[in-house]
């Protein structure tokens, strides 16, 4: 139930210095309010249990639903049947920037692909491009 | 402090601040920015108007999703959509714990208050197991004198008497 009884595995718990950090930004407001160490191992233990909650919830919307995966549509669900259908809305905006960011990306990957030339025809004309390079940078000096 | 003094403090911070209803961000959020990005006008103030940037590891995320074995595959997206719910329930309760903390003027939010602020909402319920070993915060108007001195270790020994067990593990 406890992190404490699984002893030194910080894998499935949360980065101490990460939790404090959020925990300043949080309180930042209102500084002058400090939150003792034993108070920030508390939340983190709650942070895991929330995020075993959520997950277990979406689990069980997914296997309703005969997916094998679970999306973000299925956190969404879970999240408004735990009572937490407030946070949906910021859910739905970070999804979309991560997909927008994702598609981005591929975008960067296939700019060379686009270019719909071989991998031989682009080094020439890198080649070409030094090439003249070369000769405007040394050209003036013979002259 | 005598107690009268401290009574009429934790007046003042109540007329200050409601631990049941979080402040509303000074600014509209929903008319800024002034045009475009009209999802945003959606958004309802579960961030309380708080900007975190600090983000959580998305691969620490996953794995604790997955240490559940009835958990499988999950979209590339869902750490990242469960990373913000846990960003937006972290502002929830730290600031709920902080406000406990300072309707009782203190400054130092001690287990105790984080007890507090999830047994008062039942939002929190799945948190009890969690809790249950933490020893109760003494109720914010009676027994004042006894932790005048200032020290939360003291009070926090005065509260354990109580559930001695429960809180030897600790």
């Amino acid at each position: 139930m406890s992190d404490r009884e699984f002893g030194g595995n910080d894998e499935l718990s949360l980065p101490k210095a990460t939790v404090q950090k959020i925990i300043t930004e949080i309180l930042n407001k209102d500084s002058g309010t400090a939150f003792a160490k034993d108070t920030r191992d508390v939340l983190i233990e709650c942070c895991v249990e929330f995020i075993t909650l959520i997950s277990s919830e979406a689990n069980e919307i997914a296997e309703k639903e005969a997916k094998k995966t679970i999306a973000c549509e299925h956190v969404t669900k879970a999240l408004e049947e735990l009572g937490f259908s407030d946070y949906v809305s910021h859910i739905l905006d970070v999804s979309k920037d991560f997909k927008a960011a994702q598609v981005n990306r591929e975008k960067k990957q296939s700019k060379i692909e686009q270019s719909g030339l071989t991998e031989e025809e682009l080094i020439r004309q890198q080649e070409e491009l030094f090439a003249s390079a070369t000769s405007k940078f040394t050209g003036p000096g013979e002259e | 402090m005598p107690p009268q003094t401290r009574g009429r403090r934790v007046q003042y911070e109540e007329d200050d601040y409601t631990p049941e209803s979080p402040p509303e961000p000074a600014h509209d959020y929903s008319s800024f920015p002034p045009d475009g990005n009209s999802d945003s006008s959606a958004n309802t103030n579960a961030d309380l108007g708080i900007i975190v940037k600090t983000k959580f590891p998305v691969a620490r995320i996953k794995r604790i999703m997955q240490a559940d074995e009835d958990v499988g595959k999950v979209a590339q997206v869902t750490p990242v959509a469960v990373s913000k719910a846990l960003e937006l329930f972290m502002i929830n309760l730290v600031t709920k714990a902080a406000s406990e903390a300072r309707s009782r003027g203190q400054k130092r939010v001690t287990p105790a208050h984080l007890k507090q602020a999830i047994t008062s909402d039942t939002q929190f319920d799945f948190l009890e197991d969690v809790v249950k070993k933490i020893a109760d915060a003494p109720a914010a108007t009676e027994k004042m004198d006894e932790d005048e001195s200032g020290e939360p270790k003291k009070r926090k020994g005065a509260g354990r008497r109580k559930k001695k067990e429960d809180s030897e593990e600790l």
